[in-house]
């Protein structure tokens, strides 16, 4: 990807409520952005968007379909399915490393032929991410990654993001949780009364004087 | 790693590794750690590290050699005075902030001629 990630005057509404007012953002390649933002802010409304999930608004995106691989904050997937199949699916639709797939789900010690209803919200979700950072895309969405997330999880999440980082593509991460993610991000936007902030270097907010935290804190309210 | 938040990640690893290039932790042409691994280490974003090294080179304190990796400078010369001058600064600092507290020249002196002392005389004893 040589080009900026870019989407254009997103707006969306459920019903009278207008959720986004017409959201722009340029990410450049090799960026792994902060979405930040409070509760009921937008920000799954704005990846449901970008991640192909809701075809139901306004505005353009420059990149769709298999370059966007999106890890939701809940699996659409049927509870009585075995994780195998999860991995039969990714693999019938996108360009799916099913080898690295395996072997990351060994490691986090979930079993293949374990049914989805068998396994624990933090292995759901480790199964979420397994499934969208395999997928062979050139923007990666991440709707709150570490939720129910145990420190061992976490710590493997960091470090498969850290391994790629270096590479041309983009990582958006919708989250709460700045403390885990903050020394990750390399540029930070905030989504607030439906609208979102211009792009901030990370290492341009700290230059100032300010945390990340901080920063989000002055943006947010 | 600990980073303090309000401070750039970069000239925090930056000074970490000065420190260890300077007190021979890492002597003269050692291989530094690669990007990633420094990352995974660390915590952060590779292109911080990216950036941490390249700021180092300018510095004259590191070089690259190809695609072998980064290597600690072989000029023994160069990096004495480079220690030196990193001193100095810091010892600069130091004088400002007494100056600032409202301190005599001839007080901060004793000051930091006793703390050298203190600091000097605990390594002769081990």
């Amino acid at each position: 990807m040589m080009e900026c990630y870019s989407f254009e005057k997103i707006a969306k509404n459920y019903g009278k409520k207008q959720v986004l007012w017409g959201v722009s953002g340029k990410f450049p390649p090799g960026s792994t952005v902060g979405l930040l933002g409070l509760n009921g802010a937008g920000k799954t409304t704005l990846l449901n968007i970008l991640g192909n999930c809701d075809r139901d608004f306004s505005g353009s995106i420059s990149l769709r379909g298999n370059a966007v691989a999106y890890m939701r904050s809940r699996q659409p997937f049927p509870e009585y399915w075995q994780v195998r199949e999860v991995l039969a699916f990714y693999r019938r639709f996108y360009k799916f490393d099913i080898f690295l797939a395996e072997q990351l789900l060994g490691e986090a010690n979930i079993p293949p032929r374990s049914r989805l209803s068998a396994l624990s919200d933090g292995m759901r979700r480790m199964v979420s991410f397994i499934c969208c950072y395999c997928t062979d895309a050139q923007v990666y969405l991440l709707d709150e990654p570490l939720t129910n997330l145990d420190i061992n999880l976490r710590a493997e999440i960091a470090d498969l993001l850290i391994g790629r980082a270096m590479e041309d593509k983009v990582t958006v991460i919708a989250t709460h949780e700045i403390k885990e993610f903050e020394n990750l991000f390399t540029h930070i936007c905030i989504l607030r009364g439906g609208g979102l902030s211009p792009l901030a270097d990370a290492e341009d907010i700290r230059a100032e004087g300010m945390s990340i935290e901080e920063y989000y804190r002055g943006k947010a309210k | 790693m600990y980073f303090k938040g309000n401070e750039t990640i970069y000239s925090q690893i930056a000074e970490k590794i000065k420190k260890k290039i300077f007190s021979g932790e890492y002597p003269c042409g050692t291989r530094l750690p690669a990007i990633r691994d420094l990352a995974v280490a660390c915590q952060v974003n590779p292109n911080t590290v990216v950036r941490v090294y390249q700021q180092l080179s300018e510095e004259g304190l590191i070089y690259t050699d190809g695609t072998s990796g980064k290597f600690v400078t072989p000029d023994a010369a160069l990096l004495s005075q480079k220690k030196r001058e990193y001193l100095r600064g810091r010892a600069l600092q130091f004088a400002r902030e007494a100056k600032e507290a409202g301190v005599s020249e001839g007080e901060a002196l004793t000051l930091a001629a006793a703390a050298l002392a203190d600091v000097f005389k605990a390594d002769n004893v081990l």
